[in-house]
């Protein structure tokens, strides 16, 4: 009986880059086959599940956005979509260890940063109209108690009104985050992106450029 | 594998957490070799396949337990995690083995 788990003797095809070896381009392509034939090394992969369910998502508001939009303003540019593209590969792997209490000798336990990102997506997607572009965890999270300040970039549909939706999201962004993880959140900031700015129009923190 | 074989440390915890209330996937904490990465979504839906998904580092007085885990967002994954935590410190008290040094579990996946 074998009680130890051996080192693998080749490179696998698991740790290529943050989302486990795939590129969001690749995890569209699953998407759009319906997640058929099965891909056994996509669906063992959080950060891979964590950019499906983003692009998911996406797949869903992306023709309502672009209705409501068009109805009131001129339509996004296609930057606004690349640009959310862009993120969920940015977003969703794991990232830092936050830790979690357990007053056990020995006990290591944590969540990842990439989860909690998720755990804020999520937080939009129950949030009728608005989708999350990014979000930041600033702060010492691999210290426990430290204080930490959540900073997360959203779109608005042009048919919600960013002073109900946004101070929703922002309740849920925090109690999501209290409830799921051990972290000291001192405050969370929203910040409504406005879906027609360009790349062009930021510098290189992603601040308007004015 | 069939019951008539006898599984191997990182097997049995593997299936262990499976059965911790709270989580509903056990990820593979090292990278998974080609030629069994195919058997994972076997894994991934808990069908009893031989995995090992839970790393055992195992030296001399030092017994490390590596694991990450997706959990229900039904309840705090804090308290999932230190229920898998203690799931597979139990095992090792109820087997009567030397206890692992060290027990690292990772939530990786949330909902």
């Amino acid at each position: 009986m074998t009680n130890t788990t051996p080192e693998p003797q080749t490179p696998s095809p698991l740790d290529d880059n943050k989302l486990d070896g795939f590129t969001v381009d690749q995890l569209s392509d699953y998407l759009d086959h319906g997640r058929h034939p099965r891909n056994p090394a996509i669906e063992a992969s959080p950060a891979a599940q964590h950019a499906l369910a983003a692009l998911s998502r996406l797949r869903a508001v992306a023709p309502r956005i672009m209705k409501t939009d068009a109805e009131y303003f001129a339509p996004k540019n296609e930057n606004w979509i690349s640009r959310i593209l862009d993120q969920i590969g940015v977003q969703a792997h794991a990232g830092r260890d936050i830790p979690i209490l357990h007053d056990v000798p020995g006990a290591k336990l944590s969540i990842s940063e990439g989860a909690v990102r998720a755990l804020v997506r999520e937080a939009g997607d129950d949030t009728d109209g608005l989708i999350v572009e990014r979000t930041r965890i600033d702060g010492d999270l691999e210290t426990p108690g430290s204080p930490v300040q959540v900073h997360v970039v959203v779109s608005t549909f042009a048919d919600a009104t960013d002073a109900r939706v946004v101070p929703l999201f922002q309740e849920r962004v925090i109690e999501t985050v209290r409830e799921h993880t051990d972290l000291v959140v001192t405050r969370v900031t929203v910040r409504v992106h406005d879906s027609d700015i360009t790349d062009e129009d930021l510098d290189d923190d992603g601040n308007l450029a004015r | 594998m069939n019951d008539d074989t006898e599984d191997d440390l990182p097997t049995q915890l593997t299936r262990l957490l499976r059965n911790v209330d709270g989580v509903h996937t056990v990820y593979a904490t090292k990278p998974l070799l080609p030629s069994i990465v195919g058997a994972v979504v076997e894994a991934v839906r808990n069908d009893p396949v031989g995995m090992h998904l839970v790393t055992v580092n195992e030296k001399p007085d030092d017994l490390t337990i590596i694991a990450c885990i997706g959990v229900s967002a039904d309840e705090p994954a804090t308290v999932i995690c230190r229920r898998a935590h203690d799931a597979l410190r139990n095992y090792f008290t109820d087997q009567d083995l030397t206890p692992p040094a060290t027990v690292r579990v990772q939530v990786g996946r949330v909902g």
